[in-house]
């Protein structure tokens, strides 16, 4: 698969797209006993496209590779891992340079925990980055206002935040510049559903201005509440990519993943499929879901092609 | 038996915001009682006067007409919480971490789906739907006789939800053990419980 649409007038197209990973996998080198070494291949063939003016959701169950791809795009991986396939934004290649210039300014994360922020730096300064301009100052007081967080907090260190002030005071990282691309990891756990929702106008809001937004959860509820696209994640592969309204019904869904999440909504019947997800060392050859599949075949051992159906994109071979 | 909370009330230090005022919530083991209330009541706070990690101001817990701390050993109230990474001891292996609790039959693990080799891991090498799975099987031990779960699927993807919560329904029916779900899903409370108290309504 190459790029072809680098060369297309941008114009021409309906939505410029933002963000488009191709194939991306990604592997951590290992010490086995002594010098040997292994290669952990924990991310393999994820594909997701980000337009503009567009919330994109992530969803996978925790160990499907989520956080990687986040800080995959942002250059953050430890060092022992390595990245393969293509990340394109606004349609050139992004590189470990690019990247480094990017993030914090058109590239924003929305980091997991407040393990991201530096401890030893108070929260006011710390999210302004330091800027003392009385333009940054009143944009912070605002959106801090608007999260219900006192002024006060500006002035304290991340360890004094409760668990739901840290998740009000993170989210509020991303909306103090004008990024292009916001990546949310996992940003409402633990906040209240009315908070989740005025978080969730936000990332519209920045959408809606033109901005890209990729919200990486689990829960999927959630994703069908905000997005306008959703990605499922299985075992370190995107099985499908899909428009929110095909989530309405079994049957308009295409992977036999997404349906299995479908039927175990407590609305749709709280059904569950037996087992868990494979674990990186015990990957089956082929499609990682065949183990629980009840459409599994002995093609589903090799290749398995990422394929257009009705609309979207699946990774099965016996779905139509 | 029947688990009584009457008249609660609560607030953590005297210059802090009154959470639990005046609140009685009654069940019986052979119930499953959902509990949908608005943020900042107290859910997390009564579950833990309920299970004894915490004295109320004002009001008393009663288990079978008798205060609940009077009950020596182990205490048959058992709690799970919402993020079991933050309640396991990270130094322990997880076969030492089920040995925490009451005797435990070996259905209970298997039904939970914990898999053989997870048993010689540290908590950090296993994922939070895993980690709760011991924390449920943890508090199932043989003389727990109520369940306060509080948000225990929130952190969960739907199918681990789904697996986690058919088990508990199907162990605490059969044994007659008294389930008390905190949650703000209400779909999900209407398929677990018997009785739902919903207080986001109620005024």
């Amino acid at each position: 698969m190459t790029a072809e649409r680098q060369g297309m007038d941008k114009d021409t197209m309906k939505k410029n797209i933002i963000l488009e990973i191709q194939n991306l996998s990604v592997s951590f080198q290992q010490y086995g006993r002594g010098f040997a070494m292994t290669d952990l291949d924990v991310i393999r063939d994820l594909n997701v496209t980000v337009h503009e003016g567009e919330i994109v959701a992530a969803v996978g169950s925790s160990g499907s590779g989520k956080s990687l791809l986040a800080h995959g795009i942002l250059g953050i991986l430890p060092y022992n891992a390595s990245l393969g396939g293509r990340i394109l934004y606004e349609g050139e290649e992004l590189t470990q340079k690019r990247k480094e210039e990017l993030r914090g300014n058109e590239i924003v994360l929305v980091p997991q925990s407040v393990a991201f922020l530096d401890p030893l730096m108070k929260i006011g300064p710390q999210i302004r980055k330091g800027k003392k301009d009385p333009g940054s100052r009143k944009k912070l007081d605002e959106i801090f206002e608007g999260y219900h967080l006192k002024q006060e907090v500006q002035d304290l260190y991340p360890f004094e935040l409760s668990g739901g002030m840290n998740r009000r005071v993170l989210v509020s990282t991303a909306m103090m510049g004008n990024p292009r691309l916001v990546i949310a990891d996992e940003p409402t756990p633990g906040l209240h559903m009315n908070m989740v929702r005025r978080v969730m106008s936000h990332f519209r809001e920045l959408a809606d201005q033109g901005a890209g937004v990729l919200l990486i959860t689990h829960d999927l509820e959630q994703a069908l509440e905000t997005a306008d696209r959703v990605v499922v994640f299985y075992a370190g592969t995107t099985v499908e990519d899909a428009d929110v309204k095909d989530f309405g019904a079994e049957e308009t869904l295409r992977h036999p993943y997404s349906q299995a999440l479908w039927r175990a909504l407590p609305q749709n019947g709280f059904q569950f499929i037996t087992g868990t997800q494979p674990y990186v060392k015990d990957m089956p050859k082929g499609c990682p879901f065949a183990p629980r599949c009840e459409r599994c075949r002995e093609d589903c051992k090799g290749e398995i092609p990422y394929r257009e159906i009705r609309g979207g994109k699946v990774r099965c071979l016996h779905t139509e | 038996m029947e688990l009584e909370a009457k008249h609660i009330s609560f607030q953590y230090g005297s210059d802090s915001r009154q959470i639990l005022n005046d609140f009685s919530l009654k069940l019986t083991q052979k119930e499953r009682v959902g509990l949908i209330a608005p943020s900042g009541f107290g859910k997390t706070t009564f579950c833990k006067i309920l299970a004894g990690y915490e004295k109320p101001d004002q009001g008393e817990i009663l288990l079978d007409g008798r205060p609940l701390a009077e009950y020596k050993g182990y205490c048959p109230v058992q709690m799970i919480w919402q993020h079991p990474e933050h309640l396991v001891n990270p130094r322990l292996r997880m076969r030492e971490v089920l040995a925490e609790g009451d005797h435990l039959e070996g259905r209970i693990v298997e039904g939970l789906g914990i898999e053989p080799d997870w048993l010689n891991r540290y908590p950090a090498e296993l994922s939070g739907g895993e980690l709760q799975r011991f924390c449920i099987a943890r508090a199932l031990g043989e003389r727990t006789r109520f369940i306060l779960a509080d948000e225990i699927s929130t952190m969960l993807d739907l199918i681990t939800q789904s697996q986690i919560w058919s088990f508990l329904v199907q162990e605490t029916r059969q044994r007659g053990i008294g389930l008390l779900a905190v949650s703000h899903n209400l779909p999900l409370l209407q398929q677990v419980c018997t009785r739902v108290e919903d207080l986001e309504q109620r005024d």
